[in-house]
């Protein structure tokens, strides 16, 4: 036998993929597939988490469940989520930036994908990027740094070059800017880089109030917000996401029990997710303070009441 | 015959249809993004076996990112790559990486594991014997020493099944790269290594 067989055969053995799981997985794929789907496909468009779900419960047997009977979940003040670091330096024309949350990162872009300025911090591990034998060192702030250069992609055929540079600032974090298409530019980027201040700004999208202990763990394009208990992400999460319109009636999207009512002054909907999609979950479809229309998506354990006291809560502030 | 032992032959349990057809199906994903989802079918469960065992239950969350992370990047995919499996898990070894305390602490974790809560673990099932359980733990430790880079080479052989050349392209690094980190990890390897092929005789 050799080497690597003994590190196959006396490894950590895999776990059971569950078909929850699986479908888990496969809707996220597909929610991101129905975001870059052609026109017919807008209705798993507007509502991603709606179908995610429902792939979630994929052989599950499911027994139907009295939606928001749970009296344990409280509501609490919401820390609004920021990105920690504002350029001072930055070249003009770029406009306001677009933010990203993840696992791992919390990220800044401002312009294009394969024209601008990103800017991505909070991250533990330098191995985030792959980091090529040819990068050039440099320093940030009194800090070592690599310059790399590479290509950048925006989800379709089309790519740009790219600069990054990428040092561990002294928050024991590491954090990196890229400049890509004609911010391309070693001596550009490396200034911007210094022109960073610990200066937070606030995201466009946020909920004032959640349930007790949970946080943002995702937050997409400006676009999404997805709120957890720790460690319990993609399972039984709250999201909110922008929608361009709202829809005429929720039960074209797979819901059921669906109610008119107000929120904000404007017409609302609430309904429940269709039996058969799973584990079932609030959905509610209503406007922000501001005009901007958005969808709600809530575990069962929380009351009706509580799901329509959070979509008061949503503001939007491009 | 396992597949790192001979770099240039194609395992022959990958049928040919579905090595021929993973480029296609992502070029198509290019006009159509739902032909992506074939890909997950084919391959969702194998890479899932290959971030479980790394690092456990974290892989079902995992995943998703994997193959979302995939979607995005689909126009990345070299086209004379008919294969999809190393560029998947290229993706699942740089998520790893985003994870690589996580895996750290797993390893550390199954190396103090006492032989009697083996059992009730599913990630620590008996693989063949009382002996191979009894061993498990040393080998978790010796892997949690391992540089990542070097243990990114030595997983993806050794539990990904995929040959030198293919680790290569999953890493984006030359193919004496893989050789060097191979040799390094193994020398390291080498007194467990050792040990274990005794106490399996």
């Amino acid at each position: 036998m050799n080497d690597l067989d003994l590190v196959d055969r006396l490894g950590p053995k895999p776990t059971d993929l569950s078909a929850p799981a699986m479908g888990a997985a496969r809707a996220r794929l597909d929610a991101a597939m129905a975001q870059a789907a052609p026109v017919e496909r807008r209705p798993r468009r507007r509502l991603p988490l709606l179908a995610a779900a429902a792939a979630a419960a994929v052989g599950l047997a499911i027994t139907p469940v009295l939606v928001g009977s749970h009296e344990s979940v409280a509501l609490a003040a919401v820390d609004p989520l920021t990105f920690p670091l504002t350029p001072t330096a930055l070249p003009g024309g770029l406009g306001d930036p677009v933010f990203e949350r993840d696992s791992n990162f919390m990220a800044a872009r401002y312009g294009a994908a394969l024209d601008g300025v990103s800017i991505v911090t909070e991250v533990e591990d330098d191995g985030l990027w792959s980091i090529p034998d040819n990068a050039q060192p440099a320093e940030i702030d009194g800090h070592p740094a690599t310059v790399i250069t590479r290509t950048v992609f925006n989800g379709t055929p089309s790519s740009a070059p790219a600069v990054t540079v990428i040092w561990h600032s002294d928050n024991s974090d590491w954090t990196a800017v890229t400049g890509s298409g004609s911010y391309a530019d070693a001596a550009r980027v490396e200034a911007i880089a210094e022109s960073l201040r610990d200066r937070a700004q606030p995201v466009d999208l946020a909920l004032s109030v959640a349930p007790r202990g949970w946080s943002v763990v995702a937050y997409k394009e400006d676009r999404i917000l997805t709120l957890a208990a720790s460690g319990e992400a993609d399972r039984n999460d709250l999201t909110v996401a922008l929608v361009k319109r709202l829809s005429v009636n929720l039960s074209e999207y797979g819901a059921h029990d669906v109610e008119t009512l107000t929120i904000n002054g404007e017409p609302a909907q609430i309904g429940r997710q269709a039996a058969e999609a799973g584990e079932p979950t609030w959905v509610l479809e209503a406007r922000t303070s501001s005009g901007q229309p958005f969808s709600l998506q809530a575990p069962a354990s929380l009351t009706r009441d509580q799901v329509i006291q959070i979509a008061q809560g949503v503001t939007y502030r491009p | 015959m396992r597949p790192h032992d001979h770099a240039l032959s194609p395992p022959p349990e990958r049928a040919l249809h579905t090595i021929l057809d993973d480029h296609a199906v992502i070029a198509a994903s290019l006009e159509e993004p739902d032909a992506f989802g074939q890909l997950f079918e084919r391959h969702a469960r194998e890479l899932h076996r290959f971030l479980s065992r790394r690092l456990g239950d974290l892989a079902d969350d995992l995943l998703g990112e994997l193959f979302v992370t995939a979607f995005a990047r689909r126009a990345t995919y070299r086209a004379e790559l008919a294969d999809a499996r190393p560029w998947l898990y290229g993706i699942a070894a740089n998520l790893v990486r985003r994870h690589h305390r996580a895996e750290a602490t797993r390893y550390r974790a199954l190396a103090r594991v006492p032989l009697a809560i083996v059992a009730p673990d599913s990630s620590l099932e008996a693989v063949a014997s009382a002996d191979a359980a009894a061993v498990r733990p040393r080998l978790a430790s010796a892997l949690a020493a391992l540089k990542t880079a070097d243990l990114d080479v030595l997983l993806l052989l050794a539990w990904g099944q995929l040959d030198q050349a293919e680790v290569a392209a999953a890493l984006g690094i030359p193919l004496g790269t893989v050789r060097s980190r191979l040799h390094r990890a193994r020398r390291q390897l080498r007194p467990v290594l050792d040990d274990l092929q005794g106490e399996m005789r």
